[in-house]
C-alpha cells in the first residue's frame, strides 16, 4: 500500500470508533459479535486489496508495512469490543481473521502489480468478487424488504466468497469465514501465476 | 382504572419460560430440544439415569413471544419431547401472571440497559497516531515498523482492555407505590443483559427485550437454579416483593440506607438530594440539581405526581447475600 492509501485506510477504518466515541453511532456489543473490528475490518481490506496504480516488482516492505500498519487500529477496536460484552476468544478471533484477510487481500494486489495482465485479471477479480457481490447481496437484501423471501439465493451463496460480504456479516453475527479465505488465497495464487511473465 | 389497565396491556410483554415436568427414561445423561421461534430446551441429569430407570424431573422450557392459545404450546412441546423419543412431557405450568401486583406497577417502563457503548480513550489515540506517524517516516525499516506495530498494540490492548461500558449489565429494580395508602407488594426486576440465572423460575415471570429473540434455558439440578441465554436481548425477571414492615416516607426512612436518592416534585424538575440513611427523615436537597438520575431508569414516567428514585449497594436485610445480583439495587416509588 502506498502512502496515500495507508493513511485513508488509517483514517477511515478510525472514523467508526470516532464516531461512537462522539456519542453520533451506537455499535453496541453481545456475546456472539465483535462489531468494532469487523467494521475496521471491512475498511482495511477493502483498501488493502484495491489494484495498484503503478506497475512494478512486488515490494515485501510496502506489503508489510500496510499489514502493520492496520495491526494497532485493530488492537484498539478488539479492546474496545472486549470492553463493550464481546466474548474475548470470539473478538480475538474475529481481529486475527480480519489481520489474515487484510495481508492477503494486500499480498493478492500486490502480486497482481507486477504486469499489465496480472493487475487488469486481479482488478476484475476483485471488483467482481469480492467487492461486486457483496454490494449486490447487500442491495438484494436491502432493497426489496418484502415479506417474500428473495429468489435470488444463489447471489448470497456466491457471496460468501468475498471477504467484505465476511466482515460485514461479522458486524453483527459469526459468519463463516472459510469461502473468503478460499477466495483470497484463489486471487494470490492467480495473480502469481499471471504476473510471473515479467519476473522471468 | 381504564386506561391504568389499558396501559398495563400495552406494555406488558409475553411471559416467555416456564417450567415443565418432564418423565425420562434412563438410560439418559440429559435431553435437549428446539422449538422453532421460541429457543431451546435442555436438560442435564446428574448423575445419570441407568437402565430401566425412571424419573420425573422439571425442565425450564421457552415460550414463543406471542401469546398462543392455551394447550397449543404444551402440545408442541409433548410432541417435541416424544420425538426425543426417551422423554414424555408430563405437565407445562401456566406463566407466571403476577396477578397479585396492581396493574400500574406492571405497566411502568422496565430499566433499559442502553447498548454497550465503549468509548476509545484519547490516550489510545494518541499512541495510535504517534505509532502511525512513526511507520509512514520508517516504512522501509521493517523491523522499526514491525517495534513500533508491536508496541502499539500492547499498549493500546492495556489502556483499553480495562474499560467499563457505560451502562451496568444487569441491574435490580424495586417498583413501588409509595404514600400514606400503599399498600401490597411491589414489583421487583432484575434486568441482566444476554444471560440470567433464575433460582425459582415457579414464581419468576421472564420477559425478553426484543421479544422476539430465542432463548435457550438449561436446566440441571434444582438447588441451581435455571439458566437462561438470549444473546443481544435484555431478560427480565419479575417477582412480587413483599416489603414487609419496611416503609418508605418522607418523616422517616424506616426501608434501608440510601447511597443516593433523587426526587422529582410535581412540578417536573428533578432534584439529587444525596445520602438518606436508615431512620432519618428526607434529606433536603438543592432547588436545582447538576446530578441528574440516569436517564435508563426514568423514562416515560407520569407527569403530576412526585417520583422517588434511590440507590444502596448494599442487600437489603431480608434476603441472603447470594440472592442479590452484584452492583445496585435501585428504588423507584411514585407518590412519596
Amino acid at each position: 500500500m502506498g502512502s496515500a492509501a495507508l493513511a485513508l485506510a488509517w483514517i477511515a477504518s478510525l472514523a467508526p470508533l470516532l464516531l461512537e466515541r462522539g456519542g453520533a453511532l451506537v455499535l453496541g456489543g453481545d456475546s456472539t459479535s465483535a462489531p468494532r473490528s469487523a467494521l475496521c475490518g471491512l475498511i482495511w481490506i477493502a483498501l488493502a486489496g484495491m489494484p495498484r496504480v503503478h506497475i512494478g516488482p512486488a515490494d515485501l516492505r510496502k506489503w508489510s508495512t500496510g499489514v502493520l500498519g492496520a495491526a494497532p487500529v485493530l488492537a484498539l477496536a478488539l479492546g474496545l469490543d472486549i470492553s463493550a460484552g464481546a466474548s474475548r476468544p470470539r473478538a480475538v478471533v474475529v481481529a486475527g481473521q480480519v489481520l489474515l484477510f487484510v495481508a492477503l487481500s494486500a499480498l493478492a494486489a500486490d502480486l497482481g502489480m507486477r504486469s499489465l495482465r496480472s493487475r487488469r485479471i486481479h482488478a476484475a477479480v476483485w471488483f467482481v468478487g469480492a467487492l461486486g457481490l457483496a454490494l449486490l447481496d447487500l442491495a438484494m437484501s436491502w432493497g426489496p424488504r418484502t415479506a417474500v423471501p428473495s429468489e435470488q439465493g444463489w447471489i448470497s451463496g456466491a457471496a460468501q466468497f468475498s471477504p467484505l460480504h465476511w466482515a460485514l456479516g461479522a458486524v453483527d453475527g459469526s459468519p463463516a469465514p472459510f469461502a473468503a479465505f478460499a477466495f483470497l488465497i484463489a486471487l494470490c495464487a492467480l495473480s502469481w501465476l499471471t504476473g510471473k511473465e515479467r519476473v522471468q | 382504572m381504564i386506561g391504568e389497565l389499558f396501559l398495563a396491556l400495552t406494555q406488558l410483554s409475553s411471559p416467555r419460560a416456564v417450567l415443565g415436568r418432564v418423565e425420562i427414561d434412563g438410560p439418559s445423561a440429559g435431553i435437549s430440544i428446539e422449538l422453532p421461534g421460541a429457543g431451546s430446551a435442555s436438560l442435564a441429569i446428574e448423575p445419570p439415569l441407568v437402565a430401566g430407570e425412571r424419573r420425573q424431573l422439571e425442565l425450564a422450557v421457552p415460550l414463543a413471544p406471542d401469546s398462543l392459545p392455551d394447550g397449543a404450546w404444551s402440545r408442541a412441546v409433548g410432541e417435541t419431547l416424544v420425538r426425543d423419543g426417551r422423554a414424555r412431557l408430563v405437565e407445562l405450568s401456566k406463566p407466571v401472571e403476577l396477578g397479585e401486583l396492581p396493574a400500574e406497577l406492571l405497566a411502568r417502563p422496565r430499566p433499559v440497559l442502553g447498548a454497550q457503548v465503549a468509548r476509545a480513550p484519547w490516550s489510545a489515540l494518541f499512541v495510535l497516531g504517534a505509532a502511525f506517524a512513526i511507520t509512514l517516516s520508517r516504512r522501509r525499516q521493517i523491523v522499526v515498523v514491525s517495534a513500533i506495530a508491536l508496541l502499539a498494540c500492547a499498549s493500546v490492548l492495556a489502556l483499553t482492555l480495562g474499560l467499563r461500558p457505560d451502562s451496568p449489565e444487569q441491574v435490580r429494580l424495586l417498583d413501588a407505590r409509595l404514600g400514606i395508602d400503599a399498600e401490597g407488594p411491589w414489583l421487583d426486576v432484575r434486568a441482566s443483559r444476554d444471560s440470567a440465572r433464575v433460582a425459582d423460575l415457579a414464581s419468576t415471570r421472564i420477559e425478553v427485550a426484543p421479544r422476539h429473540i430465542s432463548l435457550a434455558c438449561e436446566s440441571g439440578s434444582p438447588s441451581l437454579g435455571v439458566s437462561l441465554r438470549a444473546p443481544g436481548a435484555t431478560l427480565y425477571q419479575l417477582r412480587a416483593f413483599d416489603p414487609g414492615t419496611r416503609r418508605l416516607a418522607r418523616e422517616v426512612n424506616a426501608f434501608a440506607s440510601f447511597e443516593e436518592v433523587w426526587l422529582r416534585e410535581a412540578d417536573g424538575a428533578w432534584r439529587a438530594m444525596g445520602p438518606w440513611p436508615l431512620g432519618e427523615p428526607l434529606p433536603q436537597g438543592p432547588s436545582v440539581t447538576q446530578n441528574a438520575p440516569p436517564g435508563w431508569l426514568v423514562p416515560v414516567l407520569p407527569m403530576g405526581i412526585s417520583i422517588f428514585l434511590a440507590r444502596t449497594e448494599r442487600p437489603l436485610d431480608s434476603e441472603p447475600t447470594s440472592a442479590v445480583p452484584a452492583g445496585a439495587t435501585w428504588v423507584r416509588g411514585l407518590g412519596l
